[in-house]
């Protein structure tokens, strides 16, 4: 249960953590280590070196304006999780945040690991992709920004070059558009087997749900909530739409029911919202 | 700061490190792959932490680095250089008990002792920091869901829990 041998460095500045990342093949940034040296612990991940990034204070920070909740990549989730200006700003992103392991895990990880880990189960990832957030990477070729939804490839796989660090990331506010998350795990701190975000349209007829956990990476589709002429709603029947459009993904047989569940749950939280209910 | 190293993986580096641990600087000789926990329990001698899992799950190494509750099982020694670490050691004396060991005694809330150091950092951070005031039952099931215990049920822990949250509930009717 101890790692295997590596080298470590803790870069100074930015440009010597990215000139690291470049000269080295088979480094690895550590964050807040809450995936990473677990990973490590099980031998699971051997990498040679570690680049320590948690003395860029720079990667510190939440800036919030009308549109975006701009967060840097060092940012703790307990920050996200217990900010009142951040759960203001971006329920979403809050309530996504306080669903992650445990409160000392929370202390330490961070949104950049995480999008970078790519766990398939993981939460941030998901949110990041459902809102189609800006990911903002940088390596010693320059900066570029990757849309959320092209980040998580697959389990445990981004679209970041090996030389590329995720500095901060833009999550765009939901502009009073209702919204639902759940998850289902044996126990709060769990994994979640499957989870669900659904993120309404303005006017609450078209939901947009994010599945993720039992996909191997985030997956979104678009649900239409008119059922009848009059522009009303049958429970059922968008049910059974949601359904269907699930049983046309590439999800683990294993967990299609659970993968049900959880997506009714997000989109009944955004339905019963008290924003949508008052709209005309 | 790149510490200095052997280009060769296999042998691994001594690295200084500079932590101040209960009040006190301690310079220590580490290697890479030290965790802090190893630090606390085999160069200091501090074995009040635990280690259970050395996953993150299990809560037992849980102490204070920064003012902030950590796994030091997931947590270097290099990581370390230039923090200040609590432990249990630095939390009490046997003299004199906080509030928080005080009411876990009073609720039972202990067996073989392993978990409880944990427990202790745990509910310590949320009754200094005031946020365990503002929890319901099932929030508190939810902030020491992070520590495991193996012998009591957990019943004790709970019972132990909630009456720092009454206690800290009525302190602050009492201030108004």
């Amino acid at each position: 249960m101890k790692p295997a041998p590596f080298r470590y460095a803790r870069p100074d500045s930015l440009g010597e953590a990215l000139d690291l990342l470049a000269r080295h093949d088979d480094a690895k940034v550590i964050a807040g280590g809450q995936s990473l040296l677990p990973l490590m612990n099980l031998r699971l991940a051997t990498p040679e070196l570690l680049i320590d990034i948690g003395r860029l204070d720079d990667l510190v920070g939440v800036v919030i304006d009308d549109d975006t909740v701009r967060i840097g990549a060092m940012t703790r989730h307990a920050q996200l999780e217990l900010d009142p200006a951040v759960s203001d700003a971006q329920p979403l992103l809050s309530a996504a945040a306080a669903q992650i392991g445990h409160r000392a895990i929370r202390n330490h990880g961070t949104i950049g690991g995480s999008l970078a880990h790519a766990d398939a189960a993981a939460e941030l990832p998901a949110v990041i992709h459902a809102t189609r957030a800006a990911v903002e990477v940088t390596s010693v070729r320059g900066r570029r920004t990757i849309a959320g939804d092209e980040l998580s490839r697959g389990h445990f796989t981004t679209s970041l070059d090996s030389d590329e660090l995720i500095t901060s990331v833009a999550v765009p506010r939901l502009g009073g558009r209702a919204w639902g998350f759940a998850t289902v795990a044996p126990r709060p701190s769990d994994f979640a087997v499957a989870g669900a975000i659904a993120i309404a349209g303005e006017t609450g007829k078209l939901i947009e749900v994010t599945l993720f956990a039992s996909t191997a990476r985030p997956t979104t589709f678009e649900l239409a909530t008119d059922t009848t002429d009059a522009g009303g709603r049958s429970d059922a029947e968008i049910e059974r739409r949601m359904n269907d459009s699930i049983s046309q993904l590439d999800i683990d047989p294993a967990r299609q029911r659970l993968t049900q569940v959880v997506a009714k749950r997000a989109v009944t939280q955004a339905l019963t919202q008290p924003s949508l209910q008052e709209a005309p | 700061m790149t510490l200095a190293h052997s280009d060769n993986v296999t042998t691994e580096a001594t690295l200084e490190v500079a932590v101040t641990v209960n009040g006190r600087a301690v310079r220590a000789s580490v290697t890479e792959r030290t965790s802090l926990a190893d630090l606390l329990r085999d160069d200091l001698g501090l074995t009040g932490t635990h280690v259970g899992c050395e996953q993150g799950v299990c809560g037992a190494c849980t102490v204070f680095v920064n003012q902030t509750s950590t796994r030091a099982c997931l947590f270097l020694a290099v990581q370390a250089d230039g923090t200040d670490v609590v432990t249990i050691e630095g939390l009490s004396t046997p003299d004199a008990l906080t509030e928080v060991q005080q009411a876990i005694v009073n609720a039972c809330g202990i067996q073989c002792g392993f978990c409880t150091s944990g427990f202790v950092v745990t509910l310590t951070e949320l009754t200094v920091s005031g946020r365990i005031a503002e929890l319901s039952d099932d929030e508190i099931r939810r902030e020491l869901d992070g520590n495991l215990c193996r012998c009591t049920g957990y019943v004790g822990l709970f019972d132990a829990a909630r009456a720092l949250r009454d206690r800290a509930r009525a302190t602050e009717r009492n201030t108004r």
